[in-house]
């Protein structure tokens, strides 16, 4: 079996000498420089994030004034679920207990196996995306990578302050959102599941959440 | 390979032939294709200047390549700091003897896939299925594909050649009830029946679309939500990467994240972005206990420190397929290897030793259309001519001298003259397609044009008189 070191070394030979150039094609030394200039409104992280959220498919159920327990009725009263599944995300405080009191009954998190019977997978989101209407899960504050992604329906509460405008300020501050250290799962939710590889036409629940909802708090 | 259309002891014409004359494939191929183009080109709008996006994209893998030795290093420290196994393959086989060793160890018998291109060109299904496990490819398209028994045709659209009734009648084979041909009813028999598998695998396998260094972290794309399924349900997860998909930083990061869904698919980002960092942290319900992480060569080395290098930085988005106008009357599987279209004109030469691979450049025009579609502005038409220039160093003697003499009689001005005039006289008197031999298999798909009896020189002198 070769070892770290015997791959290293065969790399490190095909680099003694320097890369050929093509000289029609030069490649640059350009550093990276400023970071990605977008030709999209941005001065409003919130609204933008509300327009591309909405743009790819997911729902809006709840803005920051609305009362926690009204944004879940009118979530029961659409989806129907009979089971839930709520993570420990902190922007979930409190929604277990409603959600009982609305006649839903909430699972723990736990294995796959349980997880996949709630039709309704209630997290919080640490941050959100401006420029693409993406919701930030973390692994870490969650403690389950499943409620997000098992159930028929997906419901995020992301805080209003928590929105980067562009992927690369969220990535470029990757330490201040994580002081800890990364978790073992970061993923990037923007709309609900979908496929195209059917004559490319977009089918959603593929094998993720067939509606993803958001509230913003 | 198991599939009976991925071979390269045929030829590029027997292989392209069938293709070619296929109604139906060419027009779902159009149709696909230009979607794409329409769809990419108002997800590139979203930029301020598109252009110097590409340009620092292309740099920053310039300067990774140039550095890719300390880079892997780097990662390797990372990802054994966060709790992954690190695996070495300089080989496809010994890519596959890891994989193997793992499933093995594990006693993982249902094992489930989330796509990956690295999978396929080192024939994995094939290897496990030996071994006795059962695989399951859990990305719709690649489903289909592995149903039908075929090789994808498209690198992110691996069923692309396939129109609605034939994907129903491949599900078909695996469904109780009839089917209907809407796509999205389709896909919902596809949720259900892999649903199921995901639950109960042992293992799950998937590509790395990019690892990031300074952090051991795994980057996957995905659409369907599969690929985190096939992370996060099983208790292993095994990680195919190819040794060049490494970047160092995050910042380098987001100019290829920003870059590889708006190429491929028109989408400003994708649905589902996962950054990986080991396994299942002590205090986490679900995930996996296990992260292996295969890191391959399989030739990728012998191109790198070339005039090829800069194919590395490749990132499989899959541009150049859908504006290359060969691939678009070909599909992919007359390439005869797993990477289709300019990139897999280019990579197959390079990674696969063959007088049928040395051919498969020849299946391009030379136009520039792929250059321009590529996000990191890979020069794939320089490469391509230089492949074939490299294919005609080691033709036969007798080739070799025809394309010599030719050379010769048009650097000089009567021996072109001549030249015209014994071809004007030639064409008269025999078909080239009628001659057996070489002739002939040149004449064969072309247009064989007639030399006027009498040479514009010609005209112009007698005229001038």
């Amino acid at each position: 079996m070769t070892t770290r070191a015997e791959f290293l070394a065969a790399v490190r030979d095909r680099l003694r000498e320097p890369i050929p150039e093509n000289h029609l094609r030069p490649l640059t030394e350009a550093g990276l420089g400023e970071p990605i200039r977008y030709a999209v409104e941005l001065s409003d992280p919130e609204a933008r994030f509300l327009e591309a959220a909405t743009g790819v498919g997911a729902e809006v159920v709840g803005r920051p004034e609305d009362d926690l327990r009204a944004i879940l009725e009118r979530v029961r009263d659409d989806v129907r679920p009979a089971r839930a599944v709520v993570t420990d995300d902190p922007e979930c405080k409190g929604v277990a207990p409603i959600l009982a009191s609305l006649g839903v009954e909430v699972l723990a998190a736990g294995g796959p196996s349980d997880v996949a019977t709630a039709d309704l997978g209630v997290t919080g989101a640490l941050g959100g995306v401006a420029l693409t209407g993406s919701l930030v899960m973390d692994s870490g504050r969650a403690r389950t990578r499943l409620a997000s992604l098992l159930p028929e329906v997906h419901l995020a509460l992301l805080a209003r302050d928590r929105i980067a405008a562009t992927p690369g300020d969220f990535l470029r501050e990757l330490s201040r959102w994580f002081p800890d250290g990364l978790p073992s799962n970061i993923v990037f939710i923007t709309g609900p599941s979908r496929s195209a590889d059917i004559e490319l036409e977009i089918t959603v629940g593929v094998h993720g959440p067939r509606k993803v909802l958001v509230a913003l708090r | 390979m198991s599939s009976e259309f991925l071979t390269l002891s045929t030829s590029l014409r027997e292989r392209t032939a069938a293709q070619v004359s296929d109604s139906r494939l060419r027009s779902n191929l159009a149709r696909a294709t230009d979607a794409f183009a329409d769809r990419k080109a108002a997800a590139y709008a979203q930029f301020a200047d598109p252009e110097e996006v590409r340009a620092k994209a292309r740099a920053a893998k310039g300067e990774v390549l140039r550095r890719l030795d300390q880079i892997l290093e780097r990662l390797a420290d990372r990802l054994e700091a966060v709790g992954a196994q690190v695996h070495w393959a300089r080989t496809d086989e010994e890519a596959r003897d890891h994989v193997r060793r793992i499933v093995q160890t594990h006693s993982a018998h249902r094992i489930v896939k989330s796509k990956s291109m690295l999978s396929e060109e080192i024939a994995l299904n094939e290897a496990l299925e030996e071994i006795g496990s059962e695989v399951t490819e859990t990305d719709l398209g690649e489903w289909i594909i592995q149903l039908a028994r075929e090789a994808p045709s498209h690198i992110i659209v691996p069923a692309i050649h396939k129109d609605r009734t034939q994907v129903r009648d491949t599900l078909q084979r695996v469904a109780e009830g009839d089917l209907s041909d809407v796509p999205g009813e389709l896909a919902a028999f596809a949720r259900r029946e892999l649903r199921q598998r995901f639950l109960q695998a042992d293992l799950g396998i998937s590509g790395v679309n990019f690892a990031v260094a300074e952090s051991g972290t795994l980057v996957l794309v995905t659409n369907e939500g599969n690929g985190r399924l096939a992370t996060s349900v099983p208790p292993v997860h095994v990680a195919l990467l190819g040794m060049e998909r490494v970047v160092e930083t995050w910042e380098q990061l987001d100019l290829l994240l920003a870059l590889l869904p708006r190429a491929a698919t028109g989408q400003p980002i994708t649905t589902y972005v996962s950054a990986i960092t080991g396994a299942r942290r002590p205090k986490e319900l679900d995930g996996p206990r296990e992260l292996h992480v295969v890191v391959v060569d399989n030739g990728r080395s012998s191109i790198l420190g070339t005039e090829f290098t800069e194919m590395l930085a490749c990132i499989r988005c899959g541009a150049c397929l859908n504006v290359c106008p060969v691939y678009r009357q070909t599909g992919g599987h007359g390439y005869g290897w797993v990477y289709p279209g300019p990139m897999g004109a280019v990579l197959t030469p390079l990674l696969v030793e063959s007088k049928g691979a040395a051919e498969v450049p020849n299946a391009s025009s030379l136009c520039g259309a792929c250059w321009q579609a590529c996000p990191v502005g890979i020069p794939l038409q320089d490469m391509l001519l230089a492949l074939r220039r490299r294919a005609s160093e080691e033709a036969r003697l007798g080739e070799r001298a025809a394309w010599g003499a030719w050379a010769a009689a048009w650097s000089r001005p009567w021996a072109y003259r001549a030249s015209l005039r014994l071809a004007s006289m030639a064409a008269r008197m025999f078909n080239p397609s009628k001659v057996p031999g070489p002739p002939q298999r040149w004449a064969l798909g072309r247009e064989v044009p007639t030399p006027a009896r009498h040479s514009f020189r010609d005209q112009w002198r007698k005229g001038s008189r």
